[in-house]
């Protein structure tokens, strides 16, 4: 069983991450409660540590769980881990701790919601400041935002990836060339990576959404075909029935997010893949309401006071 | 790492083409901000806003003509619903695919709507001009989802109606509560009958997935009224009262449609509920509207730009 090794820092405001800790911090945010500002700053510096050396393909052996039980199978997300919800911040968090306590069972790729500029829209901004005063935890998440990887490979042949294809990308070594690091880009094959979508017409097609592209079954079967893969494993769109397979099972569209919006009624799925890459999917729906009480009125101060 | 500089591209100047999107990164967000169009945008806001103060939705307003083929011509492309309904399940990822053929019916028909709806008017063949605006309000349909950036096209072409010449200043609260009250059942409506996606909702940050103006206009008709705005969380409370106003109306629709406690799911609009009265929820709203959409990219970057709706910066005062 992996270990974190231990980070001991002296420099102000890190903290000592040792196993013990990462156990408490994941127990924490697993109950949906914060960790300290020092323990975020010094969580992020560890995971961006691990995740800088990870190359833009991740390779991954199955069996994999898709979006088992840690440390026993590895997992794969799919991104868009923040956003919309009352939790980005205990869910990145929790998922940066596991990171750094499992290392090399647990994979994180980037989303297009994993942006400065898109958090700064759909909530996760705001939610930083409100628990922790200021937006230093929303700089530093950003900032290892920047780190993840931008796509995996199961067993060779299950290309995962947040959005979809890009025109500008014909091989998983275009992909190795890019330069992540940065803030996700207004256009161009990292920004399609997490954009695109699949749609029912040949070819290319602009995008919707105002970024990425649309594309369709051919684009998908040369892609396959030049790089050897049989599947493209992707997210970032709802899905009633949480998972869809698209282009005659060549994409299979993976969503997470129960009862979207508190509205859709979808439930969601987790694509699980053993060590023979079959495919099992567990379907789950959203969770009973706890009975938490009502909150405190609390109207925003910019707007309403 | 910056990208490499481009030429600088040309300002926009206004021609007598059909509507088009001009905002392409968040750099142009300035030029959005100081010009004629977000102008002439919360001054509309603003007029139907006073236009409706204090009025219940369901009371006689006066209608001209101009507001009477409007509202006919909401009615027509609601009916499209009847010639496409919903197909069969199987195999769609959400939404429903028989929304594209009923957006279909609305594409082969909207210059001829628009071109009704004007004919009274002498109007130099402006349907060619507006149509991109119908064809925004009702939502997208390649992703069959619909979010404030329709709300706001929808508003944007009744702007550009009013300065065509076919709403008198007289029209204006029948414009506030008759023709988007009507337009807002119209997509309540499709929402519902083709299961459409909430576009770009920020979640719990949102006031509502779908819709912001009904919340911003329905305010003002309920300053001076005796609903007290902490009740209005309770289903029970709204439940004979929403024909008083927008508000209370979209309300109803979040029982209907959402699931779990309103103050989880509807965690603003709970939030709002305390604010004491309906003047500074209205004034409030304003402030949210201008910094939560038009201020933000993924809203504005689909605006469309037209001889009705300019991108030139307001002059200065000197």
């Amino acid at each position: 069983m992996e270990t974190a090794a231990a980070v001991s820092e002296t420099s102000a405001g890190l903290v000592e991450n040792t196993v013990n800790d990462l156990d408490k911090q994941i127990q924490t945010l697993m109950n949906c409660e914060i960790i300290s500002e020092a323990e975020v700053k010094s969580l992020c510096a560890k995971a961006k540590e691990i995740l800088i050396q990870e190359g833009n393909v991740q390779v991954i052996d199955s069996p994999v769980t898709v979006g088992g039980q840690l440390p026993y199978t590895n997992y794969l997300f799919l991104g868009d881990f923040v956003d919309r919800g009352h939790y980005s911040v205990e869910t990145f968090l929790l998922l940066l701790a596991l990171k750094v306590r499992y290392p090399d069972r647990m994979m994180l790729i980037r989303g297009n919601h994993e942006s400065r500029q898109i958090t700064q829209v759909y909530g996760f901004y705001d939610e930083c400041v409100r628990k922790y005063g200021s937006p230093t935890v929303w700089k530093c998440c950003t900032d290892v935002f920047d780190c993840l990887s931008l796509s995996a490979v199961i067993a060779g042949k299950v290309f995962c990836v947040h959005g979809g294809l890009s025109p500008s990308i014909q091989t998983l070594d275009e992909i190795r060339a890019i330069e992540r690091k940065q803030e996700v880009p207004h256009d161009g094959a990292m920004c399609d990576l997490l954009w695109s979508d699949p749609e029912d017409a040949m070819g290319w097609g602009m995008s919707p959404r105002g970024a990425g592209y649309l594309f369709g079954s051919d684009v998908v079967k040369m892609f396959c075909e030049n790089n050897g893969v049989d599947l493209i494993c992707r997210a970032h769109q709802l899905v009633m029935e949480g998972y869809k397979w698209h282009f005659n099972e060549t994409v299979l569209t993976v969503w997470s997010a129960p009862n979207y919006c508190y509205r859709c009624g979808n439930v969601a799925a987790i694509l699980e893949l053993d060590e023979d890459i079959n495919k099992e999917f567990s379907i789950f729906e959203a969770a009973p309401q706890e009975n938490r009480g009502a909150p405190a009125k609390k109207p925003l101060p910019d707007y309403f006071l | 790492m910056e990208p490499p500089t481009i030429a600088p591209r040309p300002s926009w100047a206004p021609d007598d083409g059909p509507a088009a999107k001009w905002i392409k990164g968040p750099m142009d967000l300035a030029a959005w901000k100081r010009s004629l169009a977000h102008r002439d945008y919360l001054d509309f806001l603003h007029r139907v806003n006073d236009a409706v103060a204090g009025k219940k939705t369901s009371q006689w307003v006066p209608q001209s003509p101009g507001v009477q083929k409007v509202m006919s011509m909401l009615e027509v492309i609601k009916g499209y619903t009847d010639k496409h309904p919903p197909e069969a399940e199987m195999q769609q990822r959400y939404g429903n695919k028989a929304y594209r053929k009923w957006y279909a019916e609305l594409t082969e028909n909207a210059k001829e709507l628009i071109n009704d709806v004007l004919e009274e008017v002498e109007n130099d063949g402006a349907a060619a001009m507006l149509e991109p605006y119908l064809l925004d309000s009702f939502g997208n349909q390649t992703r069959i989802d619909y979010g404030s950036g329709h709300e706001a096209a929808f508003i944007i072409l009744l702007l550009c109606f009013e300065k065509i010449g076919l709403f008198t200043p007289e029209d204006l609260p029948a414009v506030g509560l008759m023709i988007f009250g009507e337009y807002l059942r119209a997509c309540r409506h499709l929402q519902r009958l083709y299961k459409m996606e909430p576009a770009g909702s920020h979640g719990v940050y949102s006031l509502d997935d779908y819709q912001f103006v009904p919340f911003l206009w329905g305010s003002s008709q309920l300053i001076g009224s005796n609903f007290d705005p902490n009740n209005y969380p309770q289903p029970e409370k709204v439940q004979d009262h929403d024909m008083e106003s927008l508000f209370l109306e979209a309300i109803t629709y979040i029982n209907d449609t959402k699931t779990g406690p309103f103050y989880e799911h509807s965690n603003q609009l709970w939030n709002i509920s305390a604010v004491p009265n309906w003047d500074k929820i209205n004034s409030g709203l304003f402030k949210m509207y201008e910094a939560e959409v038009l201020l933000k990219f993924p809203v504005v970057q689909h605006f469309l730009f037209c001889k009705y709706f300019q991108l030139t910066p307001v002059p200065d005062e000197n």
